[in-house]
């Protein structure tokens, strides 16, 4: 099991084990792998050619791509463009409208499916969440440098001024430090604190979204295909050795409250769509030279590309309802996520809202998030976390312990997850989100706090088939919040694609 | 590959919880001999942590420091052959050990985000007082989970752990004392207690057949600088010695609830003065090993930052300066400007200073101390006997041999 970043950071520095192992599993063979991502194969020969296409079929709620045939292997970090715009004349333009924090443009998409003529190699269903969630993957400097312009998320955070007021909100000169936390998008505050000689009063600070983020703006984000399909995070399609066309459909939401958030308090009467003469392919195409391609393509008549597939599995609850006072007593709930006769690696886990309530106008975040299932009330709550599979407990005990469930979170994610202790639990222990600082009017504290406690973990034996009685998830919540939740779990079921000459289709492994 | 996850509760278990303050100190863990491997990056110590509101204590009242955090807890850590008792790791001044290591290859968003979760680490203002609070932890209600790693080299080493060969494992772990946890006023002294502490992680499944292991390790020196022609000379006994840092604190603010005595401040000439050092030499027999010559610096008036070579060997002392990816060190906090009053400089959290230097570069494979004393020489402008601890730890290479009379370690 690999293990996350900051502990291989440790490593390197502890560990003599260390070796390049990436660069180990691209020694060169004979015919070297082509279709292995990060591979150093650039030091050949190689061409990257640009592709630019419209989409076959382009409307507000539904795109269609035909890949060109032949066109030798398609980049995975080939990108989607989408854009957004308003239907009929302005009238909210002076009010808030932005994509949700976490996931940018890429609320507007509902599902993926990835085709070979008529074989759906791969389906992404509810993707914004899905989207969410694997966003938290990448770094803080990452998302705030660089997929606030690519995709238009701002969940970056930042440490900032912690105002050490009193009650009438007056600090005195010196005593500010940062030690609270908000998010960053790289904007200064829309308000600014004049200190004065002796002390000052307080007013908040709020942070807007980036100009391109706002949707009144019509800007252009781009997702990329290994994003849209986690298969192609692990291979590269070899479009040069299929006689079926690839086809990448798109589906969009039209529910305008699932799509974009409002700043707090605004009430938008605006309508934004899908523009869909904006909606592209941009596809890079890698070639090699033409005897590299032969070999390759001669050797691997018949091969299997191996993934692993996250399965979404959904359920609902209100784990307030079994017959206890919300805020008090455990409240059981086991659901079967399926994996029967399968070889599953991982499951992931999220609580959202509802897909019927309306989030836009109450956090930022809109409905991409995780809530935490506890009311943050008392010390005592917390949530047992286990997964029954193949009639055995994954965990000797069930984990209670927060931080443990954060830390099977990462285990699972091979990465680490990049939350903040009061946004993974209510009342955290680090840094506080700042009072001060509002991100578009909503207050921190109270729309930020504990809206990502994502669950996770690896199976530690998957080799092993699942039983017919498929794999259980298991949750007791103490002091459960009386909301309805809607719990998404990806289980991540192994697959392969399997190329025979010249056509693709799809083994469960 | 086959694996199972493992929750051990402590073998010396108390169902009151651990607290150094009633005696409950020390933490034992075994591992027991088993075919098969521990995945030692997998091993978390987890727990609550709780603090005893003593009278009047409120939230922000109090503090611990804010990059180790609760790893502070953690006085010493020992890692033995369960079977034979044979030592295989020990590090002693854990916690000034991880405030060197942490800020140096831990960068912010690190502190901030996955090590917040794990054990309420950050990079905010250090421990003051009270008034701001990096930590805003109110003892009537806000008990924490922790899952920490602990950094040890036996345990961060990428080859699982033979738990057969060594004949299993005995984790102890010392904890700290209140006093050297937190920062708070005197009148109002926060205690700690832990509960529901185990351990998890993971085990892979059958054992492999090899007759040894090497990793990494780090042992630990203490020494004192009171003057400004300090001379300190260690007899390491190590053979493989990839590099030593020292770090420092003035010995008051030590096991004083009134300072930070985890932090890694400048040498000092009184509690709120850094010293400047004007010359620093590293020695190995009495001549001067590996750098040739002596890191000078000729302070200006104006100068408010460190030593860019002095900072620079410090944390290729921890880790190959060039494979530093994140850290937490900048001209932020290596400024002989911070508030050394607070323990802080209100900005960047608190100072990172230490003075230190990497043996070898280039072949990894450690320079030869065992009968070589190995020392520094720091010229300063102290002029007051004016004691600063001096932590030094010297990060080397071991070998663990399995045979069939047990295990032998070689360093």
């Amino acid at each position: 099991m690999s293990n996350p970043s900051p502990l291989r950071n440790y490593s390197k520095t502890l560990s003599p084990d260390i070796s390049s192992k990436n660069e180990e599993r691209c020694l060169k063979k004979e015919i070297p792998d082509l279709l292995k991502i990060n591979c150093k194969n650039h030091m050949m020969n190689q061409i990257l050619d640009t592709s630019i296409l419209d989409g076959v079929v382009s409307t507000n709620k539904y795109a269609r791509f035909s890949l060109d045939r032949g066109r030798g292997i398609l980049h995975s970090n080939s990108k989607v463009q989408l854009c957004m715009k308003r239907i009929g004349a302005a009238a909210d333009d002076a009010k808030g409208i932005f994509f949700p924090w976490s996931t940018g443009i890429a609320s507007t998409i509902d599902k993926a499916i990835l085709r070979s003529g008529t074989t759906v190699l791969a389906t992404s269903q509810d993707f914004s969440h899905w989207f969410s969630m694997k966003g938290l993957l990448d770094t803080n400097e990452d998302v705030k440098n660089r997929y606030s312009v690519e995709d238009g998320r701002t969940n970056a955070f930042q440490l900032v001024t912690a105002m050490d007021a009193d009650a009438a909100g007056v600090i005195a000169n010196g005593t500010q430090a940062r030690s609270a936390i908000t998010y960053d998008n790289g904007t200064e505050m829309s308000e600014d604190v004049a200190f004065g000689a002796a002390s000052t009063t307080v007013t908040n600070l709020n942070l807007t979204s980036r100009t391109n983020q706002q949707l009144k703006n019509n800007s252009e984000f781009v997702l990329a295909l290994s994003d849209l399909f986690p298969a192609l995070r692990e291979f590269s399609l070899p479009l040069f050795m299929t006689d079926e066309v690839v086809i990448i459909e798109l589906f969009f939401k039209t529910n305008q409250e699932q799509v974009r958030c409002v700043r707090s308090g605004d009430v938008i009467t605006d309508v934004y769509e899908i523009d869909p003469t904006k909606t592209k392919m941009i596809c890079d195409y890698i070639t090699y030279d033409q005897k590299t391609m032969e070999e390759f393509a001669n050797a691997n008549q018949n091969m299997e590309l191996t993934f692993s597939d996250p399965v979404l599995v959904k359920a609902q609850n209100n784990f307030s309802d079994v017959a206890v006072t919300a805020g008090t007593g455990v409240n059981p709930f086991t659901t079967n996520l399926g994996g029967s006769g399968r070889i599953v690696d991982q499951v992931l886990c999220s609580f959202a809202f509802r897909d019927d309530a309306n989030m836009s106008n109450v956090t930022p975040l809109n409905n991409y998030l995780s809530v935490d299932l506890t009311t943050g009330a008392a010390s005592t709550e917390k949530i047992d976390f286990n997964l029954r599979v193949n009639d055995r407990l994954l965990f000797p005990l069930d984990v209670s312990n927060s931080s443990e469930q954060y830390n099977n979170l990462v285990l699972a994610q091979a990465r680490p997850v990049n939350i903040t202790a009061t946004e993974y639990v209510k009342g955290g222990f680090g840094n506080p989100f700042s009072t001060y600082y509002t991100l578009e009017g909503y207050t921190p504290v109270n729309h930020s706090q504990g809206l990502k406690r994502y669950l996770g973990v690896r199976n530690s034996r998957p080799e092993e088939r699942i039983n017919n009685s498929g794999i259980q998830l298991q949750l007791n919540v103490t002091g459960a919040v009386d909301e309805n939740v809607v719990i998404r779990a990806w289980v991540f079921v192994r697959r392969s694609i399997a190329f025979d000459k010249g056509r693709f289709r799809i083994i469960d492994v | 590959m086959s694996s199972e996850y493992f929750n051990i509760i402590p073998s010396n278990n108390s169902s009151t919880g651990y607290a150094f303050s009633e005696g409950q100190s020390l933490i034992n863990f075994v591992i027991g001999s088993q075919p098969n491997r521990l995945v030692g990056t997998s091993v978390r110590l987890c727990g609550r942590f709780n603090v005893k509101a003593a009278a009047g204590l409120a939230a922000g009242q109090f503090n611990i420091n804010p990059r180790v955090a609760l790893l502070s807890l953690i006085d010493s850590i020992s890692i033995s052959s369960h079977q034979s008792g044979q030592n295989i790791e020990t590090i002693k001044f854990y916690p000034r050990f991880l405030s060197s290591f942490l800020s140096s290859v831990q960068s912010e968003n690190d502190l901030l985000s996955f090590m917040s979760v794990t054990q309420g680490s950050t990079d905010a203002v250090g421990a003051a007082i009270d008034g701001v609070s990096a930590h805003a932890i109110d003892p009537a209600t806000n008990v924490q989970d922790f899952s920490m790693s602990i950094p040890t080299g036996l345990l961060l080493s990428e080859i699982g752990i033979p738990l057969d060969l060594c004949g299993g494992l005995f984790i102890s772990i010392n904890l700290s004392n209140d006093q050297s946890v937190f920062r708070a006023n005197d009148t109002k002294l926060p205690q700690y207690s832990l509960t529901n502490v185990h351990l998890s992680g993971l085990i892979n499944m059958g054992s492999p057949a090899i007759s040894s292991m090497e990793y990494n390790s780090i042992t630990s020196f203490y020494g004192i600088v009171n003057s400004g022609y300090a001379s300190i000379q260690y007899n390491l006994g190590l053979s493989r010695v990839l590099g030593a840092w020292l770090n420092f604190v003035p010995s008051e603010f030590i096991n004083n609830y009134l300072y930070d005595g985890v932090a890694t401040y400048p040498i000092m000439t009184s509690k709120t003065v850094p010293a400047k050092p004007d010359s620093v030499s590293f020695l190995r027999g009495g001549s001067r090993y590996p750098l040739d010559y002596n890191l000078v610096d000729n302070f200006t008036e104006n100068q408010t930052l460190f030593n860019s070579q002095v900072v620079r060997n410090y944390l290729s002392a921890i880790k190959k300066f060039s494979n530093i990816g994140r850290t937490a060190c900048s001209p932020l906090n290596t400024n002989i400007t911070s508030n050394m009053a607070t323990g802080s400089d209100n900005v960047s959290g608190e100072s990172v200073y230490g003075i230190g230097v990497r043996f070898d570069n280039t072949s990894d494979a450690g320079v030869d101390f065992t009968n070589i004393p190995f020392g520094v020489v720091i010229k300063s402008d102290i002029v007051t006997n004016y004691n600063n601890s001096a932590y030094l730890f010297t990060h080397h290479k071991n070998t663990l041999l399995f045979g069939k009379d047990g295990i032998q370690v070689l360093n």
